[in-house]
């Protein structure tokens, strides 16, 4: 820090967007820019304007660009303070002067400046820039300039305009030259309500120093005496030639050098952020819609790709390129690098990569013990040994969900075994592919829902299969959904589905899918209706409804019990056993 | 026009295989014509002005390469060529393009005017990225004065000669490769505006980039 800037000026200049620096310009500079202004004033350049409205004594004179010319100016450029200043508070090594301007509001000039930003008046990109203006005489806080407080980081561009008219510059006839999107400032009512406004009262040896982009506008000198001098100076740092030349880093090496300073730091983080196609979310929901794509550079995923954020997700969606020939390292490790910095990651999903063979692999090298749910989609190839399975059950204890869709599929036979023995809470196990290798995998299906029963058997379902187990339970609509599908399961007689979540139109899976089913336990199972009693008559081979528990706090249920239990044994006419569990029964 | 070309035409047509169609044929001819055209302009030499004041001579073909000056070009809307040779120097208005900088540029547009131009419609520049530097340009940007360099790299960027700017670019990115922090900072003479910790605290969140498993 140097003797003008305190780190607290640094944090404010980041923060708001403009700083007030005291009592940094001596007597011998103040004296240089007025005698340069001097100059100035005597010989105007063809750039110069003086405004007055009609019937007013003062004028407001701008001029700019004579820092050539005007040697008192060149000196303060390069040798005052000011360099120094725009430097430190820029959070840079260098500065680069743009050019200087002179401001005079003459005693009595009643003429506004209207509220604008500087950076859209000028041929400059980046965000590492300010403006310095310096007082020459005392400016009181009636007629010092006002800035609106962080309006800076809106990251909007605002159309210049006029100040003689208020009205903005046509820039439609012009070739535009960047991709920025330029819209009206707001009126100066929005900007008050909305932003916190700032101003100072200076005296000369102060100045003033705020960004590019903060807004900012002056009302008429009131004071009937002393004119109003200013010299403003602008500093720009070329970051675009720097962002091409660090663009040819690769990978490792941008990562690397993200030590060497912060203007480097800046840089590449920002260039990492767009070179891969990562979607977040902290919703636990598959809309991708939700997530939010780094490939856009807006405040929000610069924000996330901070990637200290992460933390706070436990879903993360990563898609993959599907257009990408080939699958790129550079992509991989800045995947691994996110996902190990989400410590509460309770779901993740790859989708999309193409090349990537063994994702099982990334996810247990990289994933913290919370996660519980594995979705990897749309892979062309994707091979699962025994020991990643192994892996996967001591590093997450609490998985519960494995869903694997790939149009290739190499997976050992023993996996599934495995799995299910490793992983005590995994519910289901998911598999949709084309080829599945070896062969006698093949037998089994292209799709299968595999599902955990009572303990460490597990029962397979797919569009094949012959035979199936009598006792299998089954946890949710799903998986009713691929037992009925399957082969096996129009011959199912047993069913258990004890504990299990259910949407409402469960039984008439169960009707039109299992048609000879005769036993079914439906114990703890709480979502009943006396629609989903009625459903249950259409089973008409059932035999045994076993621990059946109706919540009949609702009276109409209970009214209609009788109805609903005769319609039972209408349509269910081998019924020989009936359970009903249920305390209210009584009444 | 067909006539003159019919010879070379054929052996176009021999050796791409392609059936002798109308199309074809135009397209060869105009390729050749065009050829031929850049070829006649890079005789015409105009004249560059660079920031310092210093004029450069340079043929037309290869001024072109910088896409600021063959926008301006295009504004004059001049259809007789050779009187470009006689305007007022082009003034390049940037203080990066210093005397010795347009010097140094002019020299590499020189060799390289009869490069194929950029294609924007077929963007290989992935490819372009990764391609080594020829033994010329090596020797072109080798330049000890790391000031003159970056002049050149900025003031080849501001005149928008992408060709160049990717040789100096590639030529940096080459000396960082494999270089620790400490010597790319004394390398390119930059300040480690880090503390201590800031630094180790980066080095820690990166630890993932040097795990190799």
């Amino acid at each position: 820090m140097s003797e003008y800037i305190t780190q607290q000026l640094v944090d404010d200049f980041r923060r708001d967007g403009v700083v007030c620096v005291r009592n940094v310009f001596s007597e011998h500079w103040i004296e240089k820019v007025i005698e340069g202004i001097d100059r100035n004033l005597e010989n105007p350049s063809p750039y110069s304007e003086r405004l007055a409205n009609d019937g007013e004594m003062g004028a407001f004179f701008n001029d700019y660009c004579n820092s050539r010319s005007i040697p008192e100016f060149q000196e303060y450029v390069y040798q005052s303070p000011a360099a120094e200043i725009s430097a430190i508070l820029m959070d840079s090594m260098h500065s680069v002067f743009y050019h200087e301007h002179v401001l005079i509001k003459e005693a009595g000039a009643n003429k506004l400046t209207p509220w604008h930003h500087d950076q859209a008046y000028y041929p400059i990109n980046g965000f590492k820039n300010c403006s310095i203006w310096m007082p020459l005489d005392s400016v009181p806080i009636e007629s010092t300039v006002e800035f609106a407080a962080a309006s800076h980081l809106d990251n909007k561009w605002y159309k210049p305009r006029k100040f003689a008219t208020h009205l903005n510059y046509n820039t439609h006839d012009n070739e535009v030259c960047d991709t920025n999107e330029y819209i009206d400032v707001p009126s100066d009512r929005y900007i008050r309500e909305n932003y916190r406004i700032l101003r100072f009262s200076v005296e000369p040896g102060d100045c003033i120093v705020f960004h590019m982009r903060t807004l900012h506008g002056a009302p008429g000198n009131l004071s009937q005496t002393t004119s109003r001098r200013v010299l403003s100076t602008r500093c720009d740092l070329d970051d675009d030639v720097l962002l091409i030349i660090l663009s040819f880093l690769d990978f490792v090496d941008k990562v690397r050098t993200e030590r060497v300073c912060r203007r480097w730091r800046d840089l590449l983080s920002y260039m990492l952020s767009l070179q891969t196609c990562l979607y977040f979310s902290d919703k636990n929901d598959f809309d991708v819609e939700l997530c939010c794509p780094v490939t856009e550079p807006n405040a929000k995923t610069t924000e996330v790709l901070e990637l200290s954020k992460l933390i706070t997700f436990d879903y993360l969606l990563v898609l993959g390129d599907n257009e990408l020939s080939e699958w790129d390292e550079a992509a991989e490790n800045i995947m691994n690098g996110a996902i190990k910095k989400c410590p509460n990651l309770k779901r993740i999903g790859l989708i999309d990569y193409l090349r990537l063979e063994s994702p099982i692999r990334l996810i247990c090298d990289n994933c913290h013990h919370s996660l519980e749910a594995i979705d990897l989609i749309g892979f062309r190839k994707i091979s699962i040994t025994v020991s990643d399975m192994k892996r996967i059950g001591e590093k997450y204890p609490n998985l519960s969900y494995i869903r694997v869709v790939s149009s290739n599929l190499v997976i050992a036979e023993e996996c599934l075994k495995t799995l299910f023995q490793s992983c005590q809470h995994l519910k289901s196990f998911v598999v949709h592919s084309d080829l599945i290798y070896p062969p006698s995998w093949t037998e089994w299906g292209r799709s299968g829902h595999y599902n955990r029963i009572n303990g460490d058997c597990y029962a397979y379902m797919s569009d094949t299969i012959r035979e199936i187990r009598t006792d299998i339970k089954i946890m949710d609509n799903s998986g009713l959904l691929s037992l009925s599908a399957s082969k096996g399961g129009p011959n199912l007689t047993t069913l258990d589905l004890s504990g299990g979540t259910w949407d409402g139109w469960w039984f008439q899976i169960i009707a039109q899918g299992l048609p000879k089913l005769q036993v079914l336990r439906c114990s703890k199972v709480s979502v009943f209706s006396s629609d989903d009693l009625e459903d249950i008559a259409l089973i008409s081979e059932l035999k045994q409804l076993r621990e059946l528990f109706l919540d009949l706090s609702t009276k109409s249920l209970v009214l209609f019990l009788d109805d609903v239990v005769y319609g039972l044994m209408q349509g269910c006419s081998q019924m020989n056993r009936f359970e009903l569990f249920n305390a209210i029964l009584t009444d | 026009m067909n006539g003159e070309y019919s010879l070379d035409t054929t052996e176009g047509m021999a050796a791409s295989g392609d059936p002798p169609t109308n199309n074809a044929v135009d397209d060869y001819d105009a390729e050749e014509a065009l050829e031929r055209q850049r070829e006649e302009e890079n005789k015409i030499k105009i004249k560059l002005k660079s920031f310092e004041g210093g004029v450069y001579e340079c043929g037309l073909t290869a001024a072109k390469m910088s896409v600021m000056v063959a926008n301006m070009l295009d504004a004059l809307q001049e259809t007789d060529l050779t009187k470009i040779a006689t305007r007022e120097p082009i003034p390049l208005q940037n203080d990066a393009v210093t005397n010795k900088a347009l010097e140094k540029i002019v020299e590499w547009v020189d060799h390289h005017w009869d490069d194929p131009p950029i294609d924007p419609d077929f963007d290989d520049e992935k490819e372009r990225r990764n391609e080594e530097l020829s033994h010329w340009d090596k020797q072109f940007i080798d330049i000890a004065d790391q000031g003159e360099l970056f002049d050149i790299i900025a003031a080849a960027n501001f005149m928008d000669i992408k060709g160049l700017v990717e040789v100096g670019a590639k030529h940096i990115c080459n000396k960082i490769k494999g270089k620790s922090c400490t010597e790319v900072r004394e390398m390119l003479k930059i300040h480690n505006d880090f503390t201590p910790e800031e630094e180790a605290a980066i080095h820690k969140e990166n630890e993932w980039i040097y795990a190799k498993d």
